[in-house]
């Protein structure tokens, strides 16, 4: 069990994390909030590379810069943009990885090659960072968090650079790993967490608005979410008027869609929500 | 330790640099002539049995030669001229020879009344070694080697070359700490079991890799370039460090191979006291452009004092022993017999020199360590192009 207890950033009068409080078990936990909502903050503070101002980060019990390595032995981290080597091949780099996560020479080839395999490199390991695509990069990223088995896995925007195809087998990977490890999955793109995410975590300003699973947080959205069918003149107009809108295409037709507490317009219909509904809710206007 | 140093070989500034150095040291190299080294070359073509003779072997059949050709070939408009004043070379370079030897006998007997009249403990200890020394390399080592070389072993290469080499290394180390800081790697390595500790460590051992093989590469290219301009026969590496015309009156046994080798090491110490220069400053700049600024400019001082210092012998007695850069200038330890007195024993300024950049080289990598372990814990880390960036 990862336990954030009142963690709190401050950078002058700036609050990054302001009493952030979560509790994480088992499966994938998506981290959802707009730009400088503190979710960069708070993976950098989990993975080591900041110290918090106050409040602590415990793993089964037990602080996490007090367990330091033996911390850092349970992690995996992607970051979004990791700025890989581009004159090692990507056999080198998981090598490289294998040695700087402490995994024992003669399991790390093995290793390497295994999990090259699995994120679909296995043709490309003798090949130059530099020639990959941002899709292949991104796999490589992935291949090299999971080098050292981590308890758990933290992915910045992972699926940022994927087509389609690569972002479903992506999903898919995470989503068997998730059984038995903590995943924090960074992300905007709302499509890549609503199948797979145990729960979600929403964060602004540096603070916790809420951590639920999806169900409830869509359940919770019932009422709030309307289509109109506008005339001719009036999208802009509506669009202006509801910052939380966006425009949905049905049955040919395009319709503006209204994440709003009350009914926007005497035309418009409610309708069931959807997780991305939660998100223009949330943060949509600068959010609630 | 191999990804480190690998990591540093695929910056292209590096080899952008090293292509530019090479150009410059061969073209400073080829352009460079020293008073009347192309006469002595011509001699040494025409007169290649000479080579293998001594002085005193040489001489006697000089003067049958001299005397042969007759007065008549002091004319300028004899056709013998020109063989004359080719041996008239010969016959300069075993003056030379002479004096050098008239003046190492005066030194030496100085030294023997000196040493009888000696007051303290440590002018008779360090007389006594100094006599030792010079026994050694003039009686067993220098005295049966042909003196001829000595013109062509001039080796007097200028200050370019040293700073060349700061150059070199100052750009091959920049980069070692700040790449990940430019790219965002350091994210995944600082959160890696081994942490910043073992990343440090590595790094330093992939950097004193790098700057041995960057000494030792530099040197020998160096060299090799001054051997072709001088057309030498690489047979006289084995020659003694006095036939060298700045070494005449060096008091150590050494070759010439073993005088480049002790250049190398004292490269790779100068190199890695820029090492350890730039892991100080890569925990402030986090840009290896600033990083290569601050260092180099910080590692130059040294040698800009030694500059303005150079006519001040006191300012320049402090810099030598000292050390720091200065060591890349080993004439000024090797020309003569110079020590230093520790608590009565003499220990010579080179040993000290060497002695003082090692402690200062071993506490600015503390330093660093301790603010690279330390520091980025508590700092905002360098902003990525990550759009979930806060």
């Amino acid at each position: 069990m990862l336990c954030f207890t009142d963690l709190t950033k401050k950078y002058g009068s700036f609050f990054a994390l302001d009493r952030f409080h979560a509790e994480l078990d088992c499966g994938i936990y998506a981290l959802l909030g707009p730009n400088g909502a503190g979710k960069s903050t708070m993976m950098n503070i989990l993975v080591g590379l900041l110290a918090p101002t106050a409040g602590t980060v415990t793993y089964d019990g037990k602080n996490i810069e007090e367990m330091g390595d033996s911390f850092r032995a349970l992690i995996g981290y992607m970051p979004q943009y990791p700025g890989f080597y581009l004159g090692f091949t990507a056999m080198e780099l998981m090598r490289y990885m294998a040695d700087m996560k402490g995994l024992p020479r003669k399991d790390a080839e093995a290793r390497c090659k295994e999990l090259l395999k699995s994120v679909n490199l296995a043709d490309h390991a003798n090949e130059k960072i530099g020639t990959f695509s941002g899709g292949m990069r991104q796999r490589l990223g992935l291949a090299q968090a999971l080098i050292n088995d981590p308890k758990i896995l933290i992915l910045d925007e992972p699926t940022a650079g994927l087509d389609p195809k690569e972002r479903v087998r992506f999903r898919n990977m995470i989503r068997r790993l998730s059984d038995k490890i903590t995943v924090i999955f960074c992300t905007h793109i709302v499509s890549d967490i609503e199948t797979i995410a145990k729960e979600v975590i929403l964060i602004h300003h540096g603070k916790l608005l809420r951590q639920a699973p999806i169900p409830e947080l869509v359940h919770d959205m019932e009422g709030k979410v309307w289509e109109i069918l506008p005339d001719a003149d009036e999208t802009e107009t509506m669009l202006d008027q509801f910052p939380r809108s966006s425009l949905v295409s049905r049955n040919m037709q395009t319709v503006i869609r209204i994440v709003n507490d009350t009914q926007p317009h005497p035309k418009a219909k409610a309708c069931a929500p959807v997780l991305e509904d939660v998100y223009l809710y949330m943060f949509g206007d600068n959010g609630v | 330790m191999k990804f480190e140093f690998k990591k540093l070989l695929s910056h292209k500034e590096l080899w952008i640099v090293l292509a530019l150095s090479l150009i410059a040291l061969l073209l400073l190299t080829f352009r460079y002539d020293f008073a009347g080294f192309s006469v002595l070359k011509v001699t040494w073509q025409k007169q290649p049995h000479y080579y293998s003779m001594t002085y005193q072997e040489a001489e006697p059949i000089l003067q049958k030669e001299l005397a042969q050709l007759g007065p008549e070939a002091q004319n300028e408009s004899s056709p013998k001229f020109a063989e004359a004043t080719v041996l008239k070379d010969f016959q300069f370079c075993i003056n030379e020879y002479k004096q050098q030897e008239d003046k190492m006998r005066e030194l030496v007997i100085q030294m023997n009344k000196d040493l009888q009249e000696a007051q303290t403990d440590f002018a008779r200890r360090d007389l006594s070694h100094a006599l030792k020394l010079y026994n050694r390399a003039y009686h067993y080592r220098v005295c049966p080697y042909n003196r001829f070389l000595f013109a062509f072993l001039h080796m007097e290469y200028g200050d370019y070359l040293h700073w060349l080499y700061l150059l070199l290394i100052v750009t091959l180390l920049s980069p070692l700490f700040s790449a990940e800081y430019e790219t965002g790697m350091y994210q995944i390595l600082f959160s890696s079991k081994k942490g910043k500790k073992a990343l440090f460590r590595k790094k330093i051992l992939g950097g004193v890799l790098g700057v041995s093989a960057a000494a030792f590469i530099y040197t020998l290219i160096a060299y090799t370039a001054l051997w072709i301009h001088r057309g030498l026969s690489f047979q006289l590496w084995a020659a003694p460090i006095q036939c060298i015309d700045q070494y005449r009156y060096c008091p150590y046994a050494l070759t010439v191979a073993e005088f480049i080798l002790l250049t190398v090491l004292m490269r790779i110490l100068i190199g890695c006291f820029v090492l350890a220069i730039i892991a100080l400053v890569s925990c402030f700049c986090k840009k290896s452009l600033a990083v290569f600024a601050v260092s180099g400019g910080a590692a130059a001082i040294p040698m800009l004092l030694a500059k303005l210092l150079e006519h001040n012998a006191e300012g320049m007695t402090v810099l030598k022993r000292l050390g720091l850069m200065r060591l890349s200038y080993l004439r000024d330890y090797l020309m003569r017999y110079e020590t230093v007195n520790v608590c009565g024993y003499p220990v010579s300024q080179m040993m000290l020199s060497v002695l003082c950049t090692v402690f200062l080289t071993a506490f600015v990598l503390v330093t660093a360590n301790i603010f690279y372990t330390h520091n980025n814990t508590h700092r905002k880390p360098v902003k990525t192009c990550s759009a979930s960036q806060t």
